[in-house]
């Protein structure tokens, strides 16, 4: 009963949070200067068709009444029609979402679950040749300039050595033939494998680096003392004592760095024309594409703070001393 | 026979300012069923001979010389391998009652379960369920408890649980390294009470480490005054207390009970810190001896026989029999 309330109190939350990054979007776009209409309402429509878009949300109103429109149309998921795409933008967005998620999730996770266990191995060696290496890879993997390493790897292995596509997510043949799913599911991860690569590199020196961190500050806490005098072997005080405890602010930070490896993830998709919600951002934002843009800024949001409370969520089954 | 008779030992850490000699020539015997107690003050190293009798010394310590024997082995020569074997199944540890002296992720019975697995691998479920719930009796922690994690427990029920997790496997020696310290008097008397109880129906051997006087008194027949790293007075409990021979005991006590003014004139005004980096044999009370600096002793101490079980560690021995 606790944990339901809980649960609601976070989901009261997001919401609260997600109305105010709505609200904060809406004057963001509606206060920039020039006229809220060009920004709204695509240049290129006919007049009757203007007019029509600006009844519909409301431009000829004063700025509360249109953010009340706003705020209705977000709601029923109405968020304009893309200037570029003649679109409903909600259609577009709907289709790109899928791959992002796909593509930052398994990065993420992998990330986390390499970073975790190279973390643990170097604070356990501390002071070792191999810490030394580890540490220093992950120093660089940190600081790594995105777009430059995605292009590296881009020229390396697509176009030099050539046994990576350059692009997409489905080669054309397939396309058009009536594969399998099988065979269209193991050509997507093949056209994956560079983005993959470069987003997880790129979250690995953070993991690795905060569990290495955490894990030395595990390694100094009593119980460690405990178990050495049970007499545990070394493997056991490592694993189950040790890294366990360690591995909970990984989690945490899991949640809080999804927000921040976005526009990585943005110029990785982009580089890698990858047909995400980051790709489609940055082609909005440099079309003035304002309802896409807003439209992507929305979903960006709601999707980090939709991954922070499933990271909310395990961590309180993690660690027991969390209760609701 | 003695069971276990620790032999000119010395231990140093090797720090940035040199070898630190926290251990200098002590030797002791522990008899079965006599519980002893090791008091000084903080810094004297107490701690340091109990890691040593566990084999949990850190990375930077040394053992300079010295055996310890127990059941025909020389505990200073064991590697990690035989160490594993004694550890908490031979010899056990009782920590001082800090917050995290047991694993917060862990249940509080799986904890007291590992303890026993570790050194009988083969004991049957039911066996286990039986020891589980024998040493959660022993320690009278109400058995709806055993499920709960730490951080639901009060500091005393922690440190029964420490207890438990120590007599798991019948030890024959208990190191108690200020196993109360943490905790408020009342508790801290139960705890005590639970020592002396458990030490007595077990008839196991124990070391009581603290630097509360009143309470290693409580509860030990045999008392080592420490002072530095050196032993300075030993003998029985009655002996120590009474009739307490060495400069450096007389202020331990003179610094706990009121004062006579002999003893007064003993107490310097300002007390310097021992010098660890001191050469081995030299008395390291010296710079606070009224008798040393009245008297210019030598300051090489030699053990001093006030009776068959009564000694001190002194370089005055005319004023150390005068004063008897
Ligand atoms: N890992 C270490 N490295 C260097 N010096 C150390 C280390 N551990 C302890 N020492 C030093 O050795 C001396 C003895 O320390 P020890 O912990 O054995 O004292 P103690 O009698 O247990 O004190 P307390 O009552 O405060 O627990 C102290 O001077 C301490 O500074
Ligand atoms: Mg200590």
């Amino acid at each position: 009963m606790r944990n339901q309330i809980y649960i609601l109190g976070k989901l009261m939350e997001i919401v609260i949070i997600f109305f105010v990054i709505m609200t904060v979007l809406f004057f963001l776009f509606r206060l920039s200067p020039g006229d809220p209409v060009s920004k709204v309402v695509d240049p290129m429509l006919t007049p009757e068709d203007t007019q029509y878009l600006i009844e519909q949300m409301g431009l000829d109103k004063p700025i509360w009444e249109q953010y009340m429109v706003y705020l209705k149309n977000c709601s029923t998921g109405n968020l304009g029609v893309s200037f570029h795409y003649g679109e409903p933008v909600f259609k577009i967005i709907k289709e790109r979402l899928g791959w992002t998620i796909l593509l930052f999730t398994s990065s993420t996770v992998l990330a986390a679950l390499v970073g975790v266990f190279l973390g643990k191995i170097s604070a356990w060696n501390k002071g070792s040749r191999l810490d030394n290496i580890l540490s220093i890879s992950a120093l660089v993997c940190y600081t790594l300039f995105i777009p430059w390493f995605a292009l590296l790897l881009l020229w390396i292995f697509g176009f030099k050595i050539g046994i990576f596509p350059l692009g997409g997510i489905l080669s054309p043949e397939l396309w058009v033939t009536n594969s399998s799913w099988f065979a269209r599911g193991l050509d997507i991860l093949h056209h994956m494998i560079l983005p993959l690569i470069t987003l997880f590199i790129i979250n690995l020196g953070s993991y690795l680096l905060l569990m290495r961190s955490s894990m030395l500050g595990v390694l100094r806490e009593d119980y460690i003392i405990t178990a050495r005098a049970k007499g545990l072997s070394e493997k056991v005080i490592r694993n189950k004592h040790a890294a366990k405890n360690a591995a909970l602010p990984v989690v945490t930070s899991v949640g809080l760095s999804l927000a921040f490896s976005i526009n990585g993830g943005a110029l990785t998709e982009q580089i890698f024309t990858w047909p995400g919600i980051g790709r489609e951002l940055i082609f909005a934002v440099s079309n003035n594409d304002y309802p896409l843009a807003q439209a992507c800024f929305l979903l960006i949001a709601l999707v980090v703070l939709l991954a922070n409370f499933i990271v909310d969520m395990l961590y309180a089954y993690l660690d027991p001393r969390i209760t609701h | 026979m003695a069971l276990i008779s620790i032999k000119n030992l010395s231990i140093g850490y090797q720090t940035k300012g040199g070898l630190l000699k926290a251990v200098d020539n002590i030797s002791f015997e522990i008899e079965q069923g006599r519980p002893l107690g090791l008091v000084g003050e903080s810094g004297c190293g107490k701690t340091t001979i109990g890691m040593t009798l566990m084999g949990l010394l850190p990375d930077n310590a040394r053992i300079l010389s010295g055996s310890i024997d127990f059941q025909n082995h020389d505990l200073t020569q064991l590697g990690e391998d035989q160490w594993r074997k004694i550890r908490g199944k031979d010899i056990a540890m009782i920590f001082q009652a800090a917050m995290n002296a047991l694993n917060p992720v862990m249940r509080v019975d799986e904890q007291v379960i590992e303890a026993i697995v570790t050194h009988k691998p083969g004991i049957s479920p039911g066996d286990l369920d039986k020891r589980v719930k024998e040493l959660f009796d022993l320690v009278e922690i109400p058995r709806i408890r055993m499920k709960d994690y730490p951080h639901e427990y009060s500091g005393g029920m922690k440190q029964r649980v420490i207890i438990a997790m120590a007599l798991a496997c019948n030890p024959q020696l208990i190191i108690a390294d200020e196993p109360t310290t943490a905790l408020d008097v009342i508790v801290q008397d139960q705890i005590l009470q639970e020592i002396r109880s458990l030490q007595m129906i077990m008839d196991t051997g124990l070391i009581f480490i603290s630097h509360d006087i009143a309470v290693v008194a409580s509860v030990c027949r045999d008392i080592c005054v420490m002072y530095g790293g050196q032993i300075v007075e030993m003998g029985t409990r009655e002996e120590v207390f009474g009739t307490p021979c060495h400069p450096y005991t007389k202020t331990l006590l003179g610094s706990y009970l009121s004062l006579n003014n002999e003893w007064k004139v003993i107490i310097p005004t300002m007390r310097k810190a021992p010098d660890l980096t001191l050469k081995s044999g030299c008395c390291r009370f010296a710079v606070n001896c009224k008798i040393c600096s009245n008297a210019g002793t030598s300051g090489i101490p030699s053990w001093i026989n006030i009776s068959k079980t009564h000694r001190a560690l002194c370089c005055s021995e005319g004023i150390i029999r005068k004063k008897k």
